[in-house]
Formats: C-alpha cells, structure tokens, sequence
C-alpha cells in the first residue's frame, strides 16, 4: 500500500516535470509548425542563468526564476527572427539550425560553467508525508506550476486575440495573412513564450535535479514523446500523454530493471500510436 | 668591399652555427628531450563535464617532475609533455585518438580510459602496437584488462579495490549490518560487479539482498529507484559505480529512509554532498579523499596545493591522473629505455611502488590473471549531518 502510494506521487512528480518542459516545444510545434530541437538546450541555458543570478549576485530563486525567464525569452526574439523566420516551411533547414544552437548552447556551458555539477537552491523547502508517501515542495510547487501552465497557455489560445490569432497561423498561415495577421510577430510571440517556458522548467529542474550542460538531451526526448502521443494541435493533450510517460517512468523501475524499463516504456508509446496514429488528442495534418 | 662583405657574412655564420651546436644549458652538456605522454579523455560528448578536466592531473604530474629536472634515462634528461586527445565519449572517439596518437604523433605511452568501452578500443590500437596503455579504471569486464592485454596497465584500485575498503569498513564499524541492496547503473557490466560484489560480501558473512537494481545510465529522476531500493528493506543501501549517487542520496532521503547508505566506488565528496543538499548527508560513507584533512599522506597534501594553485578546486581526480603519470613514469625509469616492451618487463619486476596514496605495491595476479595492477590505501570519507568527515586511509590488497 505504502509503495504504491509512493509510487503515485512518484508519477505525478515525473509527469509535472516532463509536461513543463514539453509545454514550450508544444507550443512552437503547434503555432509555427517548427520541429525546435535546440529547445532541450534552451531549457539548460535557462536553468543556468537561474542558478547564476541566486549563486553570483545573490537574488531570490522566484526572482532569478523570472530573470532567467524573461532573459531567455528575449533570446527567442532573437532565434525566431534570424534562425527560424528565414527557413519557415523548410523542415531540413530548421532541423540543421536547430542542432547548430545546441552544439553552440551545450559547449558554451560546457566550457564556461566548469566540471562540477550544480543545484539551484529549493524554492520551496520541506518535505510532505502522507499516507505513507513522501514527496518533497519543490517537486508539489513543480506539479501545481504545470497543471496552472496547461490551464492558463490552453485558456490563453483559444480566449484570447492572440491565442486565436496563434491558432489562426497554425491552421492556415495564407489565410491568416490575407484576414490582416501579422505571421511575423505572432511567430515571434510564440518563441518568445516557447523559449520562456522552457527557462521556467529549466530553473524548476534544476532545484530538483542538477544542472549539467547536457541536461537538455533527455529531457528533449522526453518532450518528443509526450507531443506525438497527445497529438499535433493539442496542448491540453500534453497533460495526459504527461501523465501517461511519467506513470511508465515511474512504475516501470519498481517492476522491472535497467535497460528494459526504457524498451517497455517505448514500447507501449509505440502500440498506443499503432491504435491511434495520429496521437490521443492530435488533429489530421 | 665585396670581399670585406663576404667575409662579414661567413663569420657571422660560423658564429651562428657555433652557438646552435653548442644549445642552451643542459645536465651533462646534453638538450633535454621530449618524453611525449598521451593522455585520452572525453573533452565532449558523454561525460565530459567531468572528464575534460582529467588532464589537470596529469599536467600538475608533467608540472612536479619536469621542476625536478624531468627523468633521467641512460644520461639523457626528458621533459614530460602531456598531448591531449578527445574521445568524444564514444568506443569509436576512443579508438580515433588512440590511432592519432600513436600512428600520426608517434607516442609510444597513452594513459586513458575509463568506462569500458573506451578501454577496449584504446587496447585495440595500442596492444597490437606494444604501446604502453595505462587504463584509469576497471570494471572487471573480461576483455578490458588480463592476460590478452600484456601491455596495459592499472593505476586505480577502482571497483574492487573501493569494494573492499568499503566493506571493510561496514563490517568493522556497522556489525548490525547484515544484508545489503545493490544499485548500479545498467551499463552492461551489472552480472560481473554483481557476481563480484555477492563474493566480497560473502567473504564477510554478509550478503546481497534480492538482485541488483539497475538504473539506466541517462535516468534524471531517481525517485523510482529509491522506491525500489527501500521496499527491499535490507539493512542498509550500497550505491555500487555510477556519478549521480547525490540524487540518489537525496531521493532516498526524500522518501523518509534514515538508515546507511553506502558505496563501494568513488566519489567526490564536496560534490555528492551539493547533489545531495545538506538535509540529505547524513548516514553515508564512501571512497573519496577530503582535501585538506591532516591525516592524509604528504604527497596527498603536495599535489593538493598543486592543484590550488594551478586549478582549483582541488577534486580526487586530480590525484588519480598524477598517480598514473607518475606511476608511468616509475616504470620508464626503472626500466631505463623508452621501449615499451622494456618498460613492459621493468614495470612487471618492480614490487614496490610509491604512489600519491601511500606505500603501494603491484597485484592483480590472481584476480586478473595479470600482475599489472597498483595496488595502493584508499581514503574513506562520511558524510554526517551535513558535514564531511574524514574517516580512514584503509589498506587494500588485489591478489
């Protein structure tokens, strides 16, 4: 009973952290049809800066959190207008620029953060136990922060002008532009809170995981998994396509061992996609 | 004047060729040489936060002896240089530097490798070479170090040598203690250090508790595992290899479990206490050296300073790099020649070792089935309310 309570906190935890950074790359996939695989790297820089700014100059974590956010968001102004605009609708393109920002990002702080390391300081201290399970604040504010994202960025796109507008570009980028959108700065916004989702993740990662200029490299896949299962259009899906890989993850070690755990896992992504090609929640392309 | 100009131009000559015979200063009239060192590392890909700082050891090596005149062979002084390859984290980076260094650069002395499947591939270059391979670990895979292997050497006591000192250790100061769960990274080696590590508990009435659970290698999130390892409930934990046992400890800790942790392998301990955050140390003991602790060997506190000077912070590998070079280096002395197969036989004669860590001697003969293996104390380090504690330099034999 106890492990099994365990091992449900243990899911949602593991789901909380993959739905957090799978967000970002969502969003991206959805609005400007961009396959972002620089976006595990982006999630590492943001935790860095995150970590720096409570390191170096001291700051709280919550505000070196919406520092390292709005700074990485900016860096998105900056990918979308001169990595992604000038290749829109070439995928090879962006997927050859999308790997020269992660060898740029990854030995960057390979070379300048040193061999050690790092962890962020908690944000939130303490450990809750109950009913025989354990789960840590940080990893509590981790799920609720997630659950609000998918909430509040689904609620954004389908009430808000921009939202709509964003969907607008998804669906039919002529026509958007023929009705008066701008596709530029829609695009623009989209990486802006792409890039900013992912320091938000990379910053709450890196308080309960560590830091390490590779970190992105999991976490990517991860992200990977979660927007094929729920589906191209969906972000709410991420949520159960979330919940569905962190339960694999979590259950799965407890049953069996090592490297079978990851096979297993593959495995049952690939016979739910065989049911459903295109994804739980995902529209036809 | 032309001929006033040609004779200007002859002397001057004769006086430049003169000087350039004559060299700089030397011992015994004679221009030190180059004693070339290749030095294989992951400067990227897998594993390279850590290990691209691997050389730093080495070159303190190069640094000390060179400031000692460098080694004298035959009457010719050597200066030690340290040439760098990446491996790139992969068997294929591995065997591309080893082939750089010795078929492009001629080096005839690579020290490198430490997951497995870099030590294979640098012995498939440098065996069928007779090039001197000093390895940096092993993980007690058949083909990485033994009697197919005649050229290659071990500096680091590594998975057998920590298990023992460890062991050790539980016995003597946790006799209540009777079981253990073994969590290692599922990296292939898993049924070897399985099988070796049910041996060594046995040999002190102790045993493994339910097979081994194993990780694999890119898991982030150790909270599943820590699950699995405490519904085992065996009397303590043992973290057997891998480099994350700080998230570990912490998502052990996470989960309410206040017994002993352990390992068998070696850590750094101001790092595993930073993954593991200071509510999480307490109850674990491991290999590790703690700079700065006054019971460690003269050399321990001489290479420390070395590396506070020249790149801080001090880390244990710093220690371990200095020790292969330096224990290379022994070998070509004692051997007096640079050919390999001569420093082969010197190195297999020499008994008696000094190393970093103390008193040190060779072994491996019955265990390897090769007596190329150092043998050498171990440090054993605590950690206990948040604090390091230094614990004991524990004596290790490999038969």
């Amino acid at each position: 009973m106890e492990m099994a309570a365990q091992m449900t906190i243990n899911a949602l935890s593991l789901s909380a952290l993959y739905v957090l950074v799978a967000l970002g790359f969502a969003l991206l996939l959805n609005v400007m049809n961009t396959l972002n695989f620089a976006h595990g790297a982006i999630y590492m820089v943001g935790g860095y800066i995150c970590c720096e700014l409570s390191d170096a100059l001291g700051l709280n974590q919550w505000v070196s959190l919406a520092a390292s956010a709005l700074g990485v968001g900016l860096f998105g102004l900056f990918l979308e207008k001169y990595c992604f605009r000038p290749f829109y609708g070439d995928i090879s393109r962006i997927v050859v620029m999308s790997v020269i920002i992660i060898l740029v990002l990854e030995t960057t702080a390979n070379v300048t953060m040193g061999t050690d390391e790092k962890r962020i300081p908690s944000f939130v201290e303490g450990i809750i136990r109950a009913g025989g399970m354990s789960v840590t604040a940080d990893r509590m504010v981790t799920i609720l922060v997630s659950t609000l994202l998918v909430i509040g960025l689904s609620w954004f796109i389908r009430r808000s002008r921009l939202g709509q507008q964003m969907m607008a570009v998804a669906q039919e980028p002529k026509g958007a532009t023929l009705q008066g959108i701008s596709t530029n700065r829609v695009s623009a916004f989209a990486c802006v809170l792409g890039c900013g989702l992912a320091a938000v993740a990379g910053s709450l990662m890196g308080a309960i995981l560590v830091l390490s200029p590779f970190m992105g490299d999991y976490m990517l896949v991860k992200a990977i998994q979660l927007v094929i299962l729920s589906g191209i259009g969906s972000l709410a899906g991420i949520l159960v396509s979330g919940l569905i890989i962190g339960a694999l993850d979590a259950v799965l070690p407890v049953v069996t061992s090592g490297a079978v755990t990851q096979t297993v896992g593959i495995g049952v992504i690939i016979l739910l996609l065989l049911l459903r090609p295109r994804g739980l929640f995902g529209r036809e392309v | 004047m032309k001929n006033r100009r040609i004779l200007l131009t002859v002397l001057v000559s004769v006086v430049m060729i003169a000087l350039t015979a004559v060299g700089p200063a030397s011992t015994h009239g004679q221009t030190p040489k180059k004693l070339q060192i290749g030095f294989i590392t992951s400067m990227t890909g897998f594993g390279s936060h850590q290990m691209k700082s691997f050389p730093q050891g080495a070159e303190l090596c190069a640094d000390w002896l060179n400031g000692k005149g460098g080694i004298n062979i035959k009457g010719q002084t050597y200066q030690v240089e340290i040439v760098v390859q990446d491996d790139k984290g992969t068997a294929e980076g591995a065997a591309s530097a080893a082939n750089r260094l010795v078929n492009e650069d001629g080096i005839k002395f690579i020290v490198g490798g430490i997951p497995v499947f870099g030590v294979i591939a640098i012995n498939s270059i440098t065996e069928p070479a007779k090039i001197i391979h000093v390895s940096l670990w092993n993980n007690t895979m058949p083909d990485e170090f033994g009697p197919k292997t005649p050229y290659t050497f071990l500096t680091h006591i590594s998975t057998l040598g920590g298990m023992e000192s460890a062991l050790d250790w539980l016995k003597e100061k946790y006799p209540n203690v009777k079981n253990v769960v073994g969590i290692m990274v599922d990296d292939g080696a898993a049924p070897t250090i399985g099988q070796l590590v049910s041996n060594q508990l046995q040999k002190r009435g102790l045993s493994l508790k339910g097979d081994l659970v194993r990780w694999p290698p890119d898991t982030v999130d150790f909270s599943p595992i820590a699950t699995k390892a405490i519904q085992r409930k065996a009397d303590a934990i043992c973290w057997l290899n891998g480099w994350t046992e700080g998230l570990f400890i912490k998502a052990v800790r996470d989960q309410g479990y206040k017994g002993l942790i352990m390992s068998t392998t070696f850590t750094e301990p101001a790092i595993t206490m930073e993954m593991a955050g200071k509510p999480a140390s307490t109850d674990w003991f491991a290999n590790g050296i703690v700079a700065g602790a006054p019971q460690n060997p003269p050399m321990v506190q001489m290479v420390e300073k070395m590396a506070q000077a020249k790149y801080p912070p001090v880390r244990n590998y710093q220690f371990e790099m200095f020790q292969a070079v330096w224990s290379l280096t022994q070998a070509i002395q004692s051997a007096q020649s640079l050919d390999t197969t001569a420093v082969k036989n010197a190195w297999e004669k020499m008994d008696a070792f000094e190393t970093v860590f103390g008193p040190g001697g060779m072994g491996g003969e019955k265990t390897f089935g090769i007596k190329h293996a150092i043998v050498y104390p171990a440090a054993l380090y605590g950690l206990e309310n948040g604090q390091i504690k230094f614990l004991k330099w524990q004596k290790v034999t490999i038969p």
